[in-house]
């Protein structure tokens, strides 16, 4: 077994991630029984509140959130973290298998709903190739930068879950999405630019950040790899004895 | 002009250099000072002593706040190379639930460097006595297996400097006695083997050589007798038995170099503060008096004892 199956087998069967992986279910759900149900014309307002509002603004950051935070926490409340560090395996690999075993177990985990509203989204009268690229671009990109905040937000401090929810209530929900001064501040708002690429840019039907289709991917990828920087550096920090 | 003579660099496998730590206000180890060498030396303290942080320093788990630590020339800290030489028994009961102890132990001598890793785990869990245990998950493994199972990872990747934190603990007698006879044929072998724990008995059979910390400080090094020896002006409690105990116990009283006398028949408990002019005064005080003296036996000089009487000595100091 590697360091990363390791991580990936720590995540993908803890607790934590089953009761999380209820959120997409639901979402994936009634994006299905939408596009079985509803008027074709409901279509548009339904992809964009289920896609826009409540994939890239809600459920990726809250599943990232609980998936990321416990890639180094279940160590440290499990007391393997002191093994984890007493190996020879540089600092940055084990730091790197978390964060690609954080970001797919995120990705899969967000699966039905990602296929449900893709699903929705082929039902109106927008590019079904674009459609589907722009939600599975958006879904990886804007998994990888929340995944890395937050599993830096795990090595930083052990109060990362109440942290992170905070962050993702005050600021990506309330604050940086609705507010437009802040929406470049913002990793959901990049993550809906990406999303939005099927319309007009000044048709896109949810907040965006204020730049390009290839920008906003951009910044998602360049601030993924930042944070997950940051986390390498911190790693070989932090007190792996303490509790 | 000449240049200053270099500062001798120290072949001990593990050394800490004035080492120091804590944690905001409180001091978990002050100024500590020691080296290691081969053969198996034990870390004794109670709870909260400052044993587990120094394992923690040795293991490069935590920084130190002051000093340097070095494990097989390196700072462990910094460079996780040091691991490839370095066991470690953690004290936590920390174990993946999912994967099975050969699993484990596998998976870790690989983190090492082992290339064998498959061989090295089933080496290592037939030297602990967990052979038959080995396909099966650590999740439902007593606190005892469990225990097995980290000194089993510790020893995989065949290290030559080990660090035990409580490795007895939770194991029922007859695994405690094949695991002190373990830890001693791994000092034996020549490896440094560092073993914490609070309970002396155990590490007296163990450990050839001792360190005492108490309230994070080091406070008597050696071995188990010279440690003893360092306690000679401790208060100490002798019974003798002689034919006229009462006749004995008045002169000894009168001679003041005991304060307290008991009388049991025949025999006599005294307690004195001079235990050297005692052994001088009463070879002398009974022949001036025609008594016979049939056994002379300090009572409670068991290295328990001795360490009480090394942590109330130290109470007060560093926290």
């Amino acid at each position: 077994m590697t360091m990363f199956g390791l991580a990936l087998r720590a995540l993908l069967f803890r607790g934590r991630t089953l009761a999380i992986a209820f959120l997409p279910l639901a979402i994936g759900i009634v994006a299905v029984i939408i596009r079985l149900a509803a008027d074709p014309v409901d279509f548009d307002s339904a992809y964009a509140t289920l896609g826009g509002n409540l994939l890239i603004g809600v459920v990726l950051s809250l599943v990232s959130l609980v998936i990321g935070v416990n890639a180094f926490d279940d160590e440290r409340e499990g007391g393997t973290l002191p093994l984890l560090m007493s190996t020879s395996t540089p600092r940055w690999r084990i730091v790197g298998a978390k964060l690609a075993a954080a970001w797919i177990t995120t990705v899969l985990v967000s699966l039905p709903a990602v296929v449900g509203i893709g699903v929705l989204g082929t039902g109106e009268e927008l590019d079904t190739g674009k459609v589907w690229s722009s939600l599975l671009a958006a879904t990886l990109l804007t998994a990888a930068a929340y995944t890395a905040l937050f599993v830096l937000l795990s090595l930083v401090s052990g109060r990362g879950l109440f942290i992170g929810l905070a962050y993702v209530v005050i600021w990506e929900i309330s604050l940086a999405g609705p507010v437009t001064a802040l929406r470049n501040l913002s990793v959901a708002a990049y993550g809906r630019r990406v999303l939005g690429a099927p319309w007009a840019e000044d048709l896109v039907p949810f907040n965006i950040a204020d730049v390009g289709v290839v920008v906003g991917g951009v910044v998602l990828a360049v601030a993924a790899a930042a944070l997950g920087l940051l986390a390498v550096r911190r790693l070989p920090r932090i007190d792996a004895a303490a509790g | 002009m000449t240049a200053a003579p270099a500062a001798p660099v120290s072949t001990a496998p593990v050394v800490l250099d004035n080492v120091s730590k804590w944690f905001g206000d409180t001091v978990a180890l002050s100024d500590v000072s020691y080296e290691l060498f081969p053969g198996v030396t034990g870390l004794l303290g109670h709870n909260g002593a400052g044993k587990s942080t120094t394992l923690s320093l040795m293991a490069g788990w935590t920084s130190p706040s002051q000093g340097t630590v070095r494990v097989l020339g390196r700072d462990p800290r910094a460079e996780p190379k040091v691991h490839e030489g370095l066991g470690v028994v953690p004290d936590s009961e920390g174990l993946w639930p999912f994967l099975t102890a050969r699993q484990t132990v596998e998976l870790l001598a690989s983190q090492r460097g082992v290339a064998a890793a498959g061989a090295a785990a089933k080496a290592a869990l037939e030297r602990v006595g967990l052979t038959e245990a080995a396909d099966r998950k650590v999740a439902g493994f007593s606190k005892g297996m469990r225990q097995r199972v980290k000194l089993a990872q510790a020893l995989a990747h065949d290290p030559a400097v080990l660090l035990l934190d409580e490795p007895l603990n939770g194991l029922d007698p007859a695994q405690r006695r094949a695991d002190v006879e373990l830890i001693r044929r791994l000092g034996a072998e020549g490896r440094t083997v560092l073993v914490s724990s609070h309970i002396l008995t155990e590490v007296e059979r163990m450990a050839s050589r001792l360190l005492v910390v108490v309230n994070g400080r080091l406070v008597a090094e050696g071995t188990a007798e010279g440690i003893r020896d360092l306690m000679t002006d401790r208060p100490r409690t002798v019974r003798i038995s002689t034919d006229d105990a009462r006749r004995l116990g008045g002169l000894l009283l009168a001679d003041g170099v005991v304060h307290a006398v008991e009388l049991e028949g025949e025999e006599l408990t005294v307690e004195t503060a001079q235990a050297v002019a005692l052994a001088t005064r009463l070879p002398v005080l009974a022949r001036e008096a025609g008594l016979w003296l049939r056994r002379v036996e300090p009572v409670g000089e068991d290295l328990e004892s001795v360490f009480a009487a090394l942590t109330s000595a130290a109470r007060g100091v560093g926290r």
